[in-house]
C-alpha cells in the first residue's frame, strides 16, 4: 500500500484537475464542447478517487464490479429516459 | 425474526384481504353504492400497497430470515443489528401507511402507482397522501437495509462446504431477489422523497410539464416492474424446495436453473417501459422494450420447465405444501401466458386499464406467490413450531382455496372491456354476472386462506409432536449436515459438520446473540416520529430527531464500549470476495445503492434540464468562488481522512487522531459554506422552488441530499474520533475507520459532479 506522500501527490493532482475544469468554463468555445470538457474532467476526478482513496485499484474484480454493475443500471436508466423523449 | 416478519406480515395480510373484500362487495352488483368514488379509490390504493410491498415480499423476507442461515450454514444474518432496524422500520411504516386513511382529508386514491400529477397537493390535497409517501420512504429504507444484509450474508458467510453449486434453489432466490431489491428500490425511494418535497416544501418536480407525468413513470416502474420478480422469485424458490422434496429427486438441471433466475433477475431491470406504452413516448424506445419483455419469458418459462421436469418419472408424494406448491406452478403458468400478450404495444393499447390485466397480475402475484408462500408456511410449519399441522384440513384448505380463486380470477380474463378502477359500473349484462362470479369466488378464497391461517395457528399450539425431518428432505436446514469438500480439509469426504444456527442455540457466541439490544425499535419509532411532523406538524420533527439523537448516543456507547464485537469469524466459502471481511463487503454494497439513489437524482436533474425550455445561467445563479472552495475543502477532507488511515496501519495513532479531526473540521466547513452562507444568500435573493421553479428544486434538493450525506458522514466521523480517543483500535484492527472512509469518498465523489452542475455547466 502506498504512503503518505502518494496521498498527497493525488490531492494535488485533484486540486490541480479543479482548477483547469473551472478554467476550462471560461474558454471560447462551443458550449457541447465545454460541457463534454467540463463532464470529462470530473469524470476522471471521481474516477482517481475511486481508485486510490477507496483503494479500488487493488481490490479484487469481484468488488470492483460493484459500482459498475450500478452505473450500467443507471445507464439504461438516463438513456432510456432522454431518449423516450423524442416523440 | 423471521417469526415477527412471519406474524407481521399474515397481519397485514389480513388488512389487504380484508380491503379486498371489500373491493369485490362493492363491484359484485352493478351501480352499487356501499362505497362513495374517494373511498374506493382509498380500498383499492392500500390494497394494493399493503399487499404488494407490506405482504407478499416481507412474507418472502420472512423465510429468508428462518432458512437462509440454516441452509447456508451460517450463524445468523450478517448484521443482526441492522436486520432488527429493517424489521422494526417494516412494521412502523406500514402501521404509518394504514393509518393514513384516519387523517382528515383521508388517504390515497389513485392506486398503488401514484401517478403523477394525480399525487400532488394540487389533486390530492389531502395529507394522507404525505404519509403514504413517507411511509413508502421509509420501507425502502427497511428494504435496502434488508438488501444488504442478505447479499452480504450469502456472499460472505457461507460454511465451508456450502459452495455455490451445492448452495439450496431458495438460498439461490433470495440471492437474486435481494440483489433486485437493492437496484429496484432506490429510484422508488427518490420519487417518494421528491413527491414529499413537492407537497411539503414546494418544489415542483411531478407538478411542472417538464418533469411531471412521465419524470415519475419512469422513477416508479424502474422500481415497479422488478418489483413484480422481487415478488415472484422467493415463490420460485420455494417451489423449487417443496417438489423435491416430495418427487424424492433433485431440481432438474440446477445449473440451468440458477442461471435462469440470474438471466430473469438482469433482464428484468431492463423491461419497465412496457408499463408506460400508452404514454406516448419514442417508438423506438416501446420496441425496444417490447423486445426486452418477449425476451425474459424465455428464461422465466426455463423455469417453469425446470420444475416441472422434476416432476417427470416420480412418485409424487400429494402433501400440503406439495398441493400449494403445484397450484403455484399452475397459476404461474396462466400468469406468465397472460403476461406475454402485454410485451406486444398493440395488444397493450387494447388491454391497458382493462381487468384482463387485474387478472393476468392477480394470477402472477395472488396464484403463484401467496400459494407457493402458503405452501412454504405448510412446508416449514414441523421446523419452525416442532408441531404437525393436520393434513386433511390443509387438503380441504388447498382445494377451496384453489377452486376459490379460479373462479374469482379467472372471469376477469373475460372483462376484457371493463375498466379497472371504477367503483361503480352499469347493469351492462356482460359485465355484472361475471363480477357476481368474482364476487362468488372472493367469498370462498378468503375465508379458505383465513381457514389456513387459523388451523395453523391452532396446530401451533396443539399439533402432534412433529420429528425432526419430516419429509425426509436432504435440504440442509432439514439435516443440519453440511459436507466439508475434500479439498478444504484432507479428511474422509463423508465428514459432516453439524447445524451452526442450532448447534450454539444455547450458546452465545460472542456476536449479537444473546444481546437484545433495544436501539434498532427506538430509531424506527424517531423515525415514525420525523415522517410525522413532516406530514402533520413541522415542529413534531424536533422531537423526532431528539428520539433519533438518544438513540445515536447509544448506539455510540455501545460501540465504544464493544459490546456487540464478534469474538471470531470463522471460516468460510469465500470465493468471489477472497480476503475481503463482511463489513467491508456490507459497506460497499450499502454504497452501490447510494450510487443508484444519486445517479438517479443526477438524471432527474439532466431530464428536466433537458426538458426545459430555458434555464438560468448556473454561474449567474451560483457563486464560483464559493462553489470551488467547497471542492477543494471537500478533496481535502479526504486527504485528511486517508492519511488518519494510513497512520492507524502504521500505529501512529496520534497521526491519526489529527486526520480524523480535519476530516471532522473540513466537513463542518463544507457545511458552514453551504448551509450558513450560501443558502441564506439565496434565500435573500428569491431563489426559491416555488419562485424559480425547477431550477431552484433541483438545485436544493440534490445540493440539500448531498449535504444530508455529509452530516451523516460527519457523525460516523465523530465516533471514529471518540473510539480513537479512548484508544479503541489497534494497527491491526481498525476496518471502521476504512469502512467509513469509503462511505466519506463516495460523498466526495458525488459533489464532483454536483460543482459543475451547478456551478459550471
Amino acid at each position: 500500500m502506498a504512503n503518505y506522500r502518494f496521498y498527497v501527490v493525488i490531492w494535488v493532482i485533484l486540486v490541480a484537475a479543479t482548477v483547469l475544469e473551472v478554467e476550462t468554463r471560461f474558454i471560447s468555445s462551443p458550449a457541447q464542447f465545454l460541457v463534454a470538457g467540463i463532464i470529462a474532467i470530473s469524470s476522471a476526478k471521481a474516477i482517481v478517487i475511486a481508485l486510490y482513496y477507496q483503494h479500488l485499484r487493488y481490490e479484487s474484480k469481484a468488488i470492483k464490479v460493484l459500482p459498475l454493475l450500478a452505473l450500467v443500471a443507471l445507464g439504461a436508466l438516463a438513456v432510456t429516459a432522454i431518449v423516450s423523449l423524442g416523440g | 425474526m423471521g417469526i415477527l416478519y412471519l406474524v407481521t406480515s399474515i397481519y397485514f395480510l389480513i388488512v389487504a384481504g380484508t380491503l379486498a373484500g371489500l373491493v369485490r362487495v362493492q363491484l359484485a352488483v352493478p351501480n352499487n353504492t356501499l362505497l362513495g368514488v374517494f373511498q374506493y379509490g382509498q380500498t383499492v390504493t392500500l390494497h394494493g400497497l399493503i399487499m404488494i410491498l407490506w405482504f407478499l415480499s416481507p412474507l418472502g423476507i420472512a423465510f429468508a430470515n428462518y432458512f437462509v442461515p440454516l441452509q447456508i450454514g451460517a450463524k445468523d444474518l450478517a448484521f443482526p443489528r441492522m436486520n432488527a432496524l429493517s424489521y422494526w422500520l417494516y412494521l412502523t411504516s406500514g402501521l404509518m401507511l394504514a393509518s393514513s386513511v384516519f387523517l382528515p382529508g383521508g388517504g390515497p386514491d389513485n392506486g398503488w402507482t401514484f401517478y403523477a400529477p394525480l399525487n400532488t397537493s394540487e389533486f390530492s390535497p389531502q395529507i394522507g397522501v404525505t404519509l403514504v409517501a413517507l411511509s413508502l420512504g421509509i420501507l425502502a429504507a427497511s428494504v435496502t437495509m434488508s438488501s444488504i444484509n442478505f447479499i452480504t450474508t450469502i456472499l460472505r458467510t457461507r460454511r465451508k462446504g456450502v459452495t455455490w453449486t451445492s448452495m439450496r434453489p431458495f438460498a439461490w432466490s433470495m440471492l437474486f431477489t435481494n440483489v433486485l431489491m437493492l437496484f429496484a428500490f432506490p429510484p422508488l425511494a427518490l420519487g417518494v422523497v421528491l413527491l414529499t418535497a413537492d407537497r411539503v416544501l414546494g418544489t415542483v418536480f411531478f407538478s411542472s410539464m417538464q418533469g411531471g407525468a412521465l419524470l415519475w413513470d419512469q422513477l416508479f416502474w424502474f422500481f415497479g416492474h422488478p418489483e413484480v420478480y422481487i415478488v415472484v422469485i422467493p415463490a420460485l424458490g420455494i417451489i423449487a424446495e417443496i417438489i423435491t422434496t416430495f418427487a424424492g429427486r433433485p431440481l432438474f438441471g440446477k445449473k440451468l436453473f440458477i442461471g435462469e433466475l440470474a438471466a430473469v433477475t438482469a433482464l428484468s431491470i431492463g423491461v419497465w417501459v412496457h408499463h408506460m406504452f400508452m404514454t406516448g413516448i419514442n417508438f423506438d424506445v416501446r420496441e425496444a422494450f417490447s423486445i426486452t419483455t418477449m425476451i425474459i419469458s424465455i428464461p422465466f418459462e426455463g423455469l417453469v420447465l425446470n420444475l416441472i421436469l422434476t416432476l417427470r418419472k416420480t412418485k409424487l408424494k400429494l402433501t400440503t405444501p406439495m398441493l400449494f406448491a403445484l397450484g403455484a406452478l399452475f397459476f404461474v403458468i396462466i400468469g406468465g401466458i397472460t403476461g406475454v400478450f402485454q410485451a406486444y404495444v398493440v395488444l397493450d393499447y387494447a388491454f391497458r386499464g382493462t381487468y384482463w390485466v387485474v387478472g393476468h397480475f392477480h394470477y402472477v402475484m395472488v396464484g403463484t406467490t401467496i400459494f407457493a408462500l402458503i405452501g412454504a408456511i405448510y412446508y416449514w410449519f414441523p421446523k419452525i413450531t416442532k408441531r404437525m399441522y393436520n393434513e386433511k384440513l390443509g387438503k380441504i384448505t388447498f382445494f377451496v382455496s384453489f377452486i376459490g380463486f379460479n373462479v374469482l380470477y379467472f372471469p376477469y380474463f373475460f372483462l376484457l372491456d371493463m375498466p379497472r378502477r371504477i367503483s361503480v359500473y352499469p347493469a351492462n349484462p356482460e359485465w355484472w354476472p361475471l363480477n357476481l362470479t368474482a364476487t362468488i369466488g372472493a367469498l370462498i378464497f378468503g375465508p379458505a386462506i383465513l381457514l389456513s391461517i387459523v388451523g395453523l395457528i391452532r396446530y401451533f399450539k396443539n399439533g402432534k409432536a412433529a420429528s425432526t425431518n419430516p419429509w425426509g428432505s436432504s435440504s440442509t436446514e432439514w439435516t443440519g449436515e453440511y459436507a466439508i469438500p475434500p479439498t478444504d480439509l484432507p479428511v474422509d469426504t463423508t465428514q459432516i459438520l453439524s447445524n451452526p444456527a442450532e448447534e450454539t442455540e444455547n450458546q452465545p457466541y460472542g456476536g449479537d446473540k444473546g444481546k437484545p439490544t433495544y436501539v434498532p425499535a427506538i430509531i424506527a419509532v424517531g423515525g415514525v416520529i420525523f415522517s410525522l411532523g413532516i406530514a402533520l406538524y413541522l415542529p413534531v420533527t424536533i422531537l423526532g430527531l431528539t428520539v433519533l439523537l438518544a438513540a445515536t448516543v447509544k448506539l455510540f456507547k455501545d460501540g465504544i464500549s464493544d459490546k456487540f464485537a464478534e469474538l471470531k469469524e470463522e471460516a468460510m466459502e469465500t470465493w468471489p470476495f477472497g480476503s475481503v471481511s463482511k463489513d467491508k463487503l456490507g459497506m460497499w454494497i450499502f454504497l452501490l445503492s447510494e450510487i443508484i439513489i444519486f445517479g438517479s437524482l443526477i438524471i432527474v436533474y439532466l431530464y428536466v434540464r433537458v426538458t426545459s425550455a430555458a434555464w438560468p445561467n448556473d454561474t449567474q445563479l451560483h457563486d464560483l468562488a464559493i462553489g470551488t472552495t467547497n471542492t477543494i475543502v471537500l478533496l481535502t477532507s479526504s486527504l485528511a481522512i486517508i492519511i488518519a488511515l494510513q497512520a492507524m496501519r502504521a500505529g501512529n495513532f496520534k497521526a491519526a487522531k489529527t486526520g480524523l479531526a480535519a476530516t471532522l473540521f473540513l466537513g463542518l466547513v463544507f457545511l458552514w459554506l453551504k448551509l450558513g452562507f450560501e443558502w441564506p444568500n439565496l434565500f435573500g435573493q428569491s431563489f426559491f422552488p416555488t419562485l424559480s421553479g425547477l431550477p431552484a428544486s433541483t438545485y436544493y434538493i440534490l445540493t440539500g441530499a448531498h449535504a444530508v450525506h455529509v452530516g451523516v458522514g460527519l457523525v460516523a466521523v465523530s465516533y471514529l474520533l471518540l473510539k480513537v480517543q479512548r484508544n479503541k483500535f489497534t494497527a491491526e484492527n481498525h476496518s471502521a475507520i476504512e469502512n467509513v472512509g469509503l462511505y466519506w469518498h463516495f460523498v466526495d465523489i458525488v459533489w464532483m459532479f454536483l460543482f459543475p452542475l451547478f456551478y459550471l455547466i
